[in-house]
């Protein structure tokens, strides 16, 4: 577990001044006071760094920042990690993009960002770098750029990145996933970084639900690699967190000393009031389920033997968007009895409004099973 | 100037009978007064400093992006478009287009009540980057706050605007 009072001493120690941490959290080394920026100089660089592992948290803080601050005259590399967990990309489907059962036995939340783009699974190896700047700099290669000569030049790493924005390493290796977020006058653009992730973790979360049809954005999937299995035993989160924070602070200031240092970040809402209700909203089910573009799943379902005409199962479809069942329809609709038809016509009506469950199929087909009582019950009445 | 009344007077005879054509006729010299009763129906497209255009029609306003906005952004690969029903005021964020990897927020120029979506577009993301004038409308809304187009560009004024960020 990534120790962050320990890790700014070693900073002070390894890097003098320019890597110290300070703020008033810890109450350390404070700042020599900038000189007043002019107008047309470049925006002044400040790092900062999440002491939080909770994804929701960083992600909240990520957004709470994006609204919140203008870039004009800062540009901002937060540096952030999470405890193991599955970000899918604004547009995309958890059922398609991850194994959902797997994940909820295992405690492994899932969380959807604000930006664009694939699924990716986290953990305590996985570096998050998020580049904040005014929408007119925002510029995804540079950033991309500055992450691959810390690797060259400080790990000795040959990475680069590809056309479609990853960093990768030898053969096509990916070692980084890109994402971003454009807004009026603010974006943010913000990428992983794989350095000791436990890929057989990767492999079985991403393990999605390729039969459902959608229009959602779909992840395109490659190999991936640990930068640590390159850069030597040597090579640790830590290390590179401390790298990339260096070099982007002095890449581009003439005087060191405008420099603000790194500064660690408390994602909480005491010090960044509103920044708790952006957190419950990423957390809700209105926001992870509820943003699911329109899909539909078909499954075989079993009939009971009133029911089974010429086959003893049908195939059944759902469609829902937005996390909720929008129609549930039978395929092959010709090839049914009518009270068959006319039962999925029920149970469409029915289902019809509630959320979608990975469980409806089960639902259905013991909805499928009631006709035989029910009809007895009602002669009854 | 001239080939304007004729459309003017072209528009009006699909919808007037013969004696009120007389009319229209002899009215012609009082130009300017018919040309601003046919406004709503040339539906003149303002244009706002992100690059989202609104045309109106009446109380209705259609929204959409500028061919400037589509090309900065790429290729579109999902548009998620407001729900009918729900209101919006004066840029405020009411839906994402999303291009390759970057997710946009899509603002709305006027404030009012959402009519319509085009359905069309969000099966077909790419009529965005091919019509954005037409085919690729995003949403049509009821506007509330109709002095609101006063403030925005006509097409003169986005043009040169967009000439002088060039430099």
């Amino acid at each position: 577990m990534l120790s962050l009072k320990k890790l700014s001493t070693n900073l002070v120690r390894n890097y003098g001044p320019l890597g110290a941490v300070s703020t008033s959290l810890y109450g350390s080394t404070s700042q020599p006071s900038p000189s007043r920026p002019r107008a047309t100089e470049p925006p002044k660089r400040v790092v900062f760094i999440s002491q939080s592992t909770d994804v929701f948290s960083n992600l909240a803080f990520e957004d709470w920042l994006y609204k919140n601050w203008s870039f004009e005259k800062r540009s901002i590399l937060f540096l952030w990690r999470n405890s193991p967990c599955v970000v899918i990309g604004r547009h995309q489907n958890p059922l398609v993009e991850a194994n959902i059962p797997y994940l909820e036995s295992a405690g492994v939340p899932v969380a959807r960002r604000g930006s664009g783009g694939g699924a990716v699974y986290h953990d305590h190896g996985n570096l998050n770098c998020t580049f904040f700047t005014a929408k007119e700099r925002y510029d995804r290669r540079q950033n991309l750029e500055l992450i691959c000569n810390v690797l060259n030049h400080d790990f000795g790493i040959q990475a680069r990145a590809n056309n479609r924005d990853d960093i990768v390493v030898g053969h096509d290796n990916k070692v980084s996933g890109t994402a971003a977020k454009l807004g009026r006058t603010s974006a943010y653009h913000h990428c992983t970084l794989l350095v000791r992730t436990d890929r057989q973790q990767l492999r079985l979360a991403l393990q999605g639900d390729k039969t459902i049809q959608s229009k959602a954005t779909h992840s395109v999937s490659s190999g991936v690699a640990n930068l640590g299995d390159i850069g030597g035993k040597d090579m640790t989160v830590e290390k590179l967190l401390a790298s990339l924070g260096r070099t982007f602070l002095t890449e581009q200031e003439q005087d060191p000393r405008l420099a603000n240092g790194f500064t660690l970040i408390n994602p909480t809402d005491d010090w960044f009031p509103g920044l708790g209700k952006i957190e419950a909203d990423l957390r809700s089910v209105e926001w992870i389920e509820g943003k699911t573009p329109r899909f539909t799943i078909s499954r075989s379902v079993s009939l009971p033997p009133c029911l089974a005409g010429t086959s003893a199962s049908a195939n059944i479809t759902v469609q829902a968007y937005h996390g909720v069942v929008e129609e549930v329809r039978l395929e092959d609709g010709l090839m049914a009895c009518e009270e068959l038809t006319d039962l999925v016509l029920d149970i469409s009506t029915s289902l019809k409004g509630t959320p979608y469950t990975p469980g409806i199929f089960c639902d259905i087909s013991n909805r499928l099973r009631l006709p035989q009582p029910l009809h007895t019950q009602r002669s009854f009445l | 100037m001239a080939r304007v009344l004729l459309s003017t007077l072209s528009t009006f005879t699909h919808k007037v009978s013969p004696i009120q054509l007389i009319r229209t006729s002899t009215a012609i010299t009082h130009a300017p007064r018919y040309l601003s009763t046919t406004r709503g129906v040339l539906s003149e497209r303002k244009y706002t400093e992100k690059h989202e255009w609104v045309a109106v029609d009446g109380k209705i306003g259609t929204i959409g992006i500028t061919n400037y906005a589509q090309e900065a952004l790429g290729d579109i690969v999902y548009i998620q478009l407001p729900e009918v029903g729900t209101e919006f005021e004066q840029m405020e964020e009411c839906g994402v287009l999303e291009s390759v990897k970057a997710a946009s927020d899509l603002f709305t120029p006027v404030s009012g009540k959402v009519t319509e979506i085009n359905s069309a577009i969000e099966d077909r993301p790419e009529l965005l980057n091919i019509s954005c004038y037409d085919e690729g409308w995003l949403f049509k809304l009821e506007l509330t706050v109709p002095s609101e187009l006063d403030g925005l560009m006509d097409e003169a004024g986005y043009e040169n605007f967009l000439q002088e960020n060039k430099e």
